[in-house]
C-alpha cells in the first residue's frame, strides 16, 4: 500500500530550490504538468521555473482542495475560492502568472473572476485610484468607442 | 515635470495587474457585463483595445429604462462593439433586449455577425411587445453552435430547415410556435441534442401535442405552466437513452411515454387535484410505470386533496407498474399534504438513502395505490417496514407516520 503511496508522488521544486511533495492526482491539475507525466519525460522530481516557494506553496493548497472537495458541496468550494483568491495585488500577479504558466484552469478562473469583481461597475476614476494604484496622467482623448451607454450608474 | 514622471513610474511599478498579458487581461473582462469591459478602455493606453478581443460578450438591457437616447446609445454600443472585434472566434454571446432597445434589421446583423464569429453559445432572451422576432436564417444552420437558449414572449419563426449538428444544449422557454411540426422540426435538426429545457407560460403557444423524440437525448426538463385552462395538451415522449428527467407539470398535459431503460434521476413535480382528468391519472401513473432503472426519485405535490378524491383511490388494479423499486437509491418527497383528520401526512425533505438494492416497495406502488388501487398496499406495506428500520440509522422524520399511514390505508381498504 505505502509503496503504491509512493509510486503516486511527484515532488515539485520551486524556482527557489525548494521541494514538495504531493500526490500525482493534484499536481496533475495543471495541464503543463499534465502533459510532461503523460508523456513520461519527468523523473520523479519535476522543476517548476519561475514560480517560488511562497507562491508554489499556494497553488498546491488550492489544487489539494479542489482535488478532496469533488464529493463536497459546491458552495463549500465556492467560499474556499473567495478566500483563497482575496489577496493583495502583488500575490495575486504572482499567481496569476503562476497558474496561467502552469496551466491550472480552474485557479485562473478563480483568480480571474476576482479581479473582474474589483472593475466591474466601478468608474475609471476609481478602478484607476483604487485598484491600478495611479492618478491620471495620461489622457485619452479621442476614443472612439467611447459611448454613453456604458457610462453610467457608476456606483 | 520631473516630480510627476517619477511619480509616474512609481505607480506603473504597483500596477501589477496592467503587467499582465493580453490575453489574461481580456480573459478577466470576461467575467463581467461587456459594459464594464468596455469602460476600462479608458483606463489607458494599455488597456484600451484589450476589451474588444473578450472571448463572452455579455449585453443586459432588461434594467434599462425606456428612453429613447439610452436605447439609441446601447443599440450603438452593440453595432460598435461588434464591428471593432479583434478576434476571430466567439465563445459566447448573451443579449437580453427589452422593449424598445431593438430593432429588428440591426437584431438580424448582429446575429449574423455573431454566427459568423463561429460563436459556440448563443442566449438571447426578449421580452417586447412585437410577437413575431425574426431571426435570420444563418442562425438555423449554425454548424458551430452548441448552446442555444432562447427565451421570451415572442414567436419565432422557424423557417424550414433547421440544422444544428454540434447543438448539444437547447432552451426555449416562453416561446411561441407556429404549429405542433414546428417544433418537431427543431428537434429532428439537432442530431446531437443532450439536453432540452422547455418552459411553457404560454397557454396560446400552438402546440397541441408536444412531441419530444430524440435519439441521443440525455436530460431533459420540462416545466409547463398555464392553470385554469380547459385545453388538454398532450405530451408525448420517446426518448431511449434519457437519464435525467425534470419535469413540473401544471397543465395536466396527458403523458404518453415511450420506455425509459436508461433513466437514473427523475424529478416530478405532477398536480392531482379534482380539476384533473381521467385521462390524466392515467398518462401519470403509465409514465411511472416507464422509469424501470430509477435510482434517484424525487416526487411532489402528487397525492390528492380534499375529500372528493377518495374515490380515485378505490378500484381495482388494472396492472402493476414496472416499479423502479429494483435499484432505486433515494427517494424524495416534498410538499405532501394529506385530507385533515384522516392521515397526517409525511413531510420529508432530503434524499433517504440506502443501498441494499432489491427493496420491492417503491414510492410509485404508494401513489399507483394511492391512484388507483389500494389493494397494492397490503404487499407493499411490510417492505415499506423494512425500508424503515433500514433507514432510522439516518434519523429522518416522517417514515413513522408514513407507516401509519399505509397502515390507516388498509384500515380504509377493509372498511370499504
Amino acid at each position: 500500500m505505502s509503496s503504491s503511496l509512493e509510486k503516486n508522488m511527484l515532488i515539485l521544486r520551486s524556482s527557489d530550490g525548494e521541494e514538495f511533495i504531493v500526490p500525482e492526482v493534484v499536481a496533475v491539475m495543471s495541464k503543463a504538468i499534465k502533459n510532461m507525466v503523460e508523456d513520461e519525460c519527468a523523473s520523479n522530481t519535476i522543476p517548476v521555473p519561475n514560480v517560488d516557494a511562497n507562491i508554489l506553496a499556494m497553488v498546491i493548497e488550492f489544487c489539494k482542495k479542489h482535488d478532496e472537495s469533488e464529493a463536497e458541496a459546491a458552495s463549500d468550494l465556492k467560499t474556499f475560492d473567495s478566500e483563497f483568491v482575496n489577496r493583495g495585488q502583488e500575490a495575486l500577479y504572482d499567481l496569476i502568472t503562476a497558474a496561467n504558466f502552469r496551466d491550472v484552469k480552474e485557479l485562473l478562473d478563480a483568480l480571474c473572476q476576482n479581479v473582474a469583481e474589483m472593475i466591474k461597475g466601478k468608474s475609471v476614476h476609481h478602478i484607476r485610484i483604487q485598484f491600478l494604484g495611479y492618478q491620471l496622467f495620461e489622457i485619452l482623448t479621442s476614443n472612439f468607442i467611447w459611448n454613453i451607454w456604458c457610462d453610467r450608474d457608476f456606483d | 515635470m520631473m516630480d510627476q514622471s517619477s511619480k509616474l513610474s512609481d505607480s506603473k511599478q504597483k500596477d501589477r495587474i496592467s503587467n499582465l498579458p493580453d490575453e489574461i487581461l481580456s480573459h478577466i473582462l470576461c467575467f463581467m457585463p461587456t459594459k464594464y469591459a468596455a469602460r476600462t478602455s479608458l483606463l489607458s493606453t494599455r488597456w484600451k483595445s484589450i476589451w474588444t478581443s473578450v472571448h463572452i460578450i455579455d449585453l443586459d438591457s432588461l434594467g434599462e429604462r425606456r428612453h429613447n437616447e439610452q436605447s439609441s446609445g446601447f443599440m450603438g454600443f452593440v453595432d460598435r462593439l461588434l464591428l471593432l472585434r479583434n478576434s476571430p472566434n466567439l465563445n459566447k454571446f448573451l443579449l437580453r433586449c427589452r422593449f424598445g432597445y431593438y430593432n429588428p434589421y440591426r437584431l438580424n446583423s448582429w446575429i449574423c455577425t455573431v454566427i459568423k464569429l463561429n460563436v459556440k453559445e448563443l442566449v438571447l432572451n426578449f421580452k417586447i411587445d412585437q410577437l413575431v422576432v425574426e431571426l435570420p436564417q444563418s442562425l438555423f444552420t449554425s454548424v458551430n453552435l452548441v448552446v442555444l437558449k432562447l427565451a421570451g414572449d415572442v414567436c419565432f419563426g422557424f423557417p424550414m430547415p433547421v440544422f444544428w449538428p454540434s447543438l448539444n444544449v437547447l432552451h426555449l422557454h416562453s416561446l411561441t410556435f407556429l404549429d405542433d411540426d414546428s417544433f418537431q422540426n427543431i428537434l429532428s435538426g439537432c442530431p446531437v441534442l443532450e439536453e432540452l429545457d422547455i418552459e411553457r407560460t404560454n397557454l396560446w403557444d400552438n402546440i397541441k401535442t408536444l412531441c419530444i423524440c430524440s435519439s441521443t437525448l440525455k436530460k431533459l426538463r420540462m416545466y409547463d405552466n398555464f392553470c385554469g385552462t380547459t385545453l388538454q395538451h398532450r405530451v408525448v415522449i420517446k426518448t431511449p437513452v434519457l437519464e435525467i428527467f425534470q419535469l413540473n407539470d401544471n397543465a395536466s398535459s396527458v403523458f404518453d411515454v415511450d420506455e425509459l431503460p436508461s433513466l437514473v434521476k427523475a424529478n416530478f413535480t405532477i398536480y392531482f387535484d379534482n380539476e384533473r382528468s381521467e385521462d390524466y391519472y392515467i398518462g401519470v401513473v403509465g409514465m411511472l410505470g416507464k422509469i424501470s432503472n430509477v435510482q434517484h426519485l424525487e416526487l411532489s405535490n402528487v397525492i390528492p386533496k380534499g375529500p372528493k378524491n377518495w374515490e380515485l383511490w378505490s378500484g381495482e388494479p388494472e396492472s402493476v407498474p414496472k416499479c423502479l423499486s429494483l435499484c432505486l437509491e433515494a427517494i424524495e418527497f416534498g410538499g405532501f399534504a394529506g385530507y385533515k383528520g384522516e392521515m397526517k401526512l409525511l413531510f420529508i425533505k432530503g434524499s433517504i438513502v440506502y443501498s441494499a438494492a432489491p427493496l420491492s416497495l417503491s414510492f410509485v406502488c404508494l401513489l399507483h395505490s394511492l391512484t388507483k388501487n389500494p389493494s397494492l398496499l397490503e404487499s407493499s406495506l411490510s417492505c415499506f417496514h423494512s425500508w424503515r428500520s433500514k433507514s432510522q440509522g439516518l434519523k429522518r422524520p416522517g417514515f413513522f407516520e408514513s407507516s401509519v399511514f399505509c397502515s390507516s390505508l388498509l384500515v380504509r381498504k377493509s372498511s370499504h
